[in-house]
């Protein structure tokens, strides 16, 4: 396992979407898309949801709601954690790992792959976001 | 470089003389004692080869409990719920389904909820189904759908104008029937539409990113086969031969597609179909090579490659050359096939008005197709395509 229990996995994944919903261009877009996508990790188990349709109390693009929540999420994706964080490292190939069912995806799928070429600078964020934070050894 | 592809086909598929529906009773056995519910539309539902269906069901001990025949050309989640009702009501234990792409996707759909509960809606996704499914047999009409072998259904949800996808494995039906008969009495111009929609499939999944030495296999037969008989397949007679060979392409095509997946020529078709109610062949047929030439910058080898194998084109040392070479060799294939049919050229000759222009874009930019194709596409190169034919 990547991350060693739910409070590591909120402490990096979390922080780094919440880094996220600043950014001018990625943040515009999902913004844009107005969409509401949760992102449910198992081992260790934990929720993100991104919310594109409210206003963020931060002033982001989007909001960010780490652990359970009652917004109902458009798209709905269920993995484990370590494939989410190899996913932003950029080393999955997501319409791959939907074949595989490394990832189950509910809801208006093609909404959600529409982002994708959107939050490609993501990928070597999030390597710089975990150096940042001294875990490189995670990207590696 | 392809970093992960699968196969998995797990559609038996039977074909044979024209008349064979009528002697499909070994073919039916294993679902001897179930109640069957048959999804059709009013056209076929009336035609000779049905009744003889329906003969051989009987004598392979299966009781037909309940026929919908009001499937519309292009299926809604209304349609789906509607068959639910009508078969749960009637105890059916298995779906048959008896036309092109909507019927059969309608019966996959209809599937889902008789067996899952729920609305139709809930069950957008891929791969999510957790429930065993009823057995599905499916009896291509067109030869173009390929739904017959794809794990795959798309059903209009008229609450907000789009298309909901459905996919999962437990989709493909247990038996694809091919019988030649049923394309004998297709009129020559949706002979024409559908096959030139079972070509799209074999080009696009040829080009797109997910393809695999075994989705190339079928892509490149699929293709062959259309090319070499899709003018005999238009003549007014003795066309017996030529269809049956569309029909097996149209099948050998879906199972391409149901690996490769499709591109940018069906997000765009998907858009026509929506916005302005083009059929879905037709739409294919008005844009594949719009989306080819798009594709020509990004992939001149894979164009090239199956304009060669498919024997459509000469091999030639430019690679560029051959590519478009090929897509002129498939420009010319339509350009015969409107002409002797009438299909539509032009969006306009399809009643596409120019006003839908900017809906038509922006339904094609937010198609789930587009992710797979080789080049990604920004709205005014949509836009450009879709004027490439507009007049």
């Amino acid at each position: 396992m990547i991350f060693r229990n739910s409070d590591e996995l909120y402490g990096i994944l979390g922080t780094f979407f919440n880094q996220l919903k600043f950014d001018e261009e990625m943040g515009k877009q999902i913004r844009n898309s107005k969409i509401i996508v949760q992102w449910e990790y198992s081992d260790p188990p934990g929720v993100v949801t991104i919310d594109a349709t409210q206003d963020d109390p931060d002033g982001g693009f989007y909001r960010v709601i780490l652990g359970p929540t009652d917004v109902r999420p458009e798209i709905h994706m269920k993995m484990k954690a370590d494939v989410a964080h190899e996913f932003w490292l950029g080393k999955v190939n997501l319409l791959a790992a939907l074949s595989r069912r490394q990832i189950v995806a509910k809801g208006p799928i093609p909404k959600a792959l529409k982002l994708l070429p959107a939050i490609k600078p993501a990928y070597s964020r999030y390597a710089e976001f975990l150096a940042e934070h001294g875990r490189a050894d995670l990207s590696v | 470089m392809i970093d992960f592809f699968q196969f998995h086909s797990p559609t038996r598929i039977v074909a044979g003389e024209p008349g064979l529906l009528g002697q499909l009773a070994p073919e039916l056995a294993p679902f001897e004692g179930l109640r069957a519910g048959i999804v059709t539309d009013r056209v076929l539902g009336a035609m000779a080869y049905f009744h003889a269906l329906e003969t051989s069901l009987a004598a392979a001990g299966i009781e037909v409990a309940a026929v919908y025949r009001d499937v519309p050309q292009d299926s809604d989640v209304d349609v789906v719920h509607a068959v639910r009702d009508l078969f749960a009501a009637n105890h059916c234990g298995m779906i048959i389904a008896v036309g092109g792409g909507s019927v059969i996707d309608t019966a996959k759909a209809a599937n889902i909820v008789m067996t899952h509960g729920g609305e139709l809606r809930d069950y957008q996704g891929a791969h999510i189904l957790t429930e065993t499914l009823l057995p599905l047999v499916a009896v291509p009409t067109t030869v173009g759908t390929g739904s017959e072998v794809t794990m795959a259904a798309v059903i209009a949800d008229p609450q907000d104008k789009r298309k909901l996808t459905l996919l999962d494995h437990r989709l493909s039906p247990a038996l694809a029937v091919l019988d030649p008969q049923v394309t004998f009495s297709l009129p020559p111009q949706l002979t024409a539409a559908t096959a030139m929609d079972a070509l799209t499939h074999a080009f696009e999944a040829f080009v797109d990113l997910e393809h695999s030495p075994f989705s190339d296999m079928w892509a490149v037969a699929a293709a062959d086969m259309i090319r070499a008989n899709l003018v005999g397949a238009l003549q007014p007679e003795g066309f017996a031969a030529a269809r049956t060979r569309l029909q097996w392409a149209s099948t050998m095509a879906g199972v391409a597609f149901n690996h490769s997946m499709v591109g940018i020529v069906h997000a765009m078709a998907h858009a026509l179909g929506g916005v302005a109610k083009v059929p879905h062949g037709v739409a294919n047929s008005l844009m594949l090579t719009q989306g080819l030439r798009f594709n020509l910058e990004e992939v001149p080898d894979r164009i090239a490659d199956i304009g060669v194998r498919a024997g459509f084109v000469q091999a030639t040392p430019d690679t560029k050359a051959t590519a478009v070479a090929t897509i002129e060799a498939v420009a010319a294939l339509r350009a015969t096939a409107c002409r002797m049919t009438g299909m539509a050229e032009t969006l306009i000759q399809a009643g596409v008005r120019r006003e839908q222009l900017p809906f038509l874009v922006e339904r094609a930019c937010e198609d789930g197709s587009l992710l797979y194709n080789p080049r990604q596409a920004m709205e005014e190169d949509i836009l450009q395509m879709f004027e490439g034919v507009m007049d």
